[in-house]
């Protein structure tokens, strides 16, 4: 029995890196995207081998999903943007070639590259060899959060630590994704989509399937977090899902959106985390001690409101641009007069 | 843990595996995504048999979200990839 | 036990694949799978540092910091993408510029 699951991990262990290796090495840049979401696949695998079902329900959340729709989009529009038009297989080698002469193209130069990679492979022993130093202590803070979860307001270690007793670090890591919402929206507009794009009769019955039981499944992930594996983020990557199969089916409502709403969807969760640790110390505790008896009630509102915020976050990045307003959405037809704008406003 | 469960789960992971060679191979990029799509499935039976023969609930839930979240690939490369190829 | 500690050489080998993928690759969308990478290795270590035989023993610290890092990779990774098209958009190419700039240089030193 034992024998078997070994096998699975040795197995699980050696594929990883071998995958990622014919990942970087292939020379069809489509072949790689859809490696790397196998990749994703094989490491949510990997983190239930190594008991860590938090993980792993995020990585199937984002590795397999999220990052595979967003890494197809965004090849899409580069293979869109491109000058001529050409198969997708092979597309990306024949470009290399084509842009770079020959003798530029591999211009050997093998004495730096062989020193980085003696550099790189000196550095990676030492870093294998102080892994091996590491003492094996397991559970090094496991006891010191068991010890303390009778006044975390849950039951959940990993929600305790992520949200009450280094609840700082979430606060922090929720206004990354916010800055990176920013960027994306101060970087570019969303391509405007034909509006004579309608989903077909299999995409429109899948999104009407799906999407309800996404948002379904995001709402239970959010509460269930309180107990076990699950939580504010699970939750949050499970609405973003619904929200980019949204954005594929390009469904009128989500293009009706005001972006007056979106902003606020954006700014809720940051907002609520923030104000919340703010309240803390006017109860009296320091910065996000919450009152001890309320402190479960606390935690379950910062995770609803930040499920949402980063569900509209995630979607958005994936959106890749801020929303046209209504008035400025007919005078923005095509890509040339999009680039005209931008340089109008970035003079 | 049953042996039949981890048995059953290490066959999977090596169909996981040849799979691997037919995103390699595939002459498409419908080829390749399948095979992604199949491991999906795979990974969901992969996980219901460590549910069960570990007693493990919470896997349960990963494979509920794998399950809603491996269509979202397949749509994407539906719409944005495989309709690109046929311009 | 110890086929558990072979995650840990997995986590390393996919962080040097990563950093090779990072230097060596010109296309910018395979450097961003590397960085990708990257951080899987780390995670993947991370999270083996924390393993334990029992449930109560592993330390859910490691845990919490690895979802907020799978968090922010994808954050990132998405800032990241938008930049690559937009180099793209500007320079017709997904490709670092270093290489035409020195050929500009030469054209003004000639």
């Amino acid at each position: 029995m034992t024998d078997a699951m070994g096998i699975f991990d040795i197995m699980l262990a050696l594929v990883l890196p071998w995958l990622g290796w014919r990942l970087l090495a292939s020379p069809n840049l489509f072949r790689a995207v859809v490696l790397f979401i196998s990749l994703g696949l094989l490491m949510s695998l990997a983190w239930v081998r190594l008991h860590a079902p938090d993980v792993a329900l995020a990585e199937a959340a984002i590795g397999a999903g999220l990052t595979g729709a967003l890494f197809l989009s965004a090849l899409r529009r580069l293979e869109r943007l491109r000058d001529s038009e050409r198969r997708l297989d092979y597309a990306e080698k024949r470009e290399e070639e084509q842009n770079l002469p020959p003798e530029k193209r591999r211009k050997s130069k093998p004495v730096a590259y062989v020193l980085a990679l003696f550099l790189l492979s000196v550095f990676l022993l030492l870093l294998g060899g102080a892994l091996l130093k590491t003492p094996v202590a397991p559970g090094r803070l496991g006891p010191a959060v068991a010890g303390q979860m009778g006044q975390s307001g849950v039951q959940s270690r990993v929600t305790a630590v992520l949200l009450n007793f280094r609840g700082y670090d979430t606060l922090l890591e929720v206004m990354v994704l916010f800055l990176a919402a920013l960027g994306v929206w101060s970087l570019t507009r969303v391509r405007q989509t034909p509006q004579e794009k309608v989903p077909g009769p299999v995409l429109a019955t899948l999104v009407r399937l799906l999407v309800p039981l996404m948002i379904t499944v995001a709402g239970y992930l959010v509460w269930i977090g309180s107990s076990r594996a699950g939580g504010a983020f699970q939750g949050g990557a499970v609405l973003a899902a619904a929200g980019v199969l949204l954005l594929l089916a390009n469904v009128t409502v989500v293009r009706q959106i005001p972006s007056t709403l979106l902003r606020w969807a954006l700014v809720l969760g940051p907002l609520l985390f923030l104000l919340s640790a703010v309240a803390c110390m006017s109860i009296g505790g320091n910065l996000l001690e919450y009152p001890r008896q309320s402190a479960g009630s606390w935690i379950l509102l910062i995770e609803s409101a930040t499920a949402v915020s980063i569900g509209v976050t995630l979607a958005a990045l994936y959106a890749g641009g801020r929303p046209h307003e209504p008035a400025a959405r007919e005078a923005i037809v095509d890509k040339s007069a999009d680039t005209k704008v931008k340089n109008g406003e970035g003079a | 843990m049953n042996w039949l469960y981890s048995t059953a789960a290490l066959c999977l992971l090596s169909a996981i595996v040849a799979g691997l060679l037919r995103i390699l191979r595939g002459p498409t990029a419908a080829d390749s995504m399948l095979a992604a799509q199949l491991f999906g499935t795979c990974g969901v039976a992969i996980l219901l048999l460590l549910s069960k023969g570990l007693d493990w609930l919470v896997l349960q839930d990963i494979a509920l979200v794998f399950a809603l979240l491996a269509a979202l690939a397949a749509v994407a490369f539906a719409l944005r990839t495989w309709g690109g190829t046929e311009r | 036990m110890s086929t558990i500690f072979l995650y840990n050489f997995s986590g390393l080998a996919l962080f040097a694949i990563g950093l090779h993928g990072l230097i060596r690759s010109s296309h910018l969308l395979r450097k961003i799978l590397a960085a990708n990478l990257m951080s899987s290795g780390i995670f993947l270590i991370m999270i083996v540092g924390a393993y334990g035989p029992d449930q109560a023993l592993i330390d859910p610290v490691p845990h919490a910091m690895v979802l907020t890092g799978i968090l922010v990779s994808i954050s990132t990774t998405a800032v990241a993408l938008v930049l690559v098209c937009l180099v793209q958009e500007t320079t017709n190419r997904a490709l670092l510029l270093q290489k035409r700039k020195r050929e500009q240089r030469g054209r003004t030193d000639a």
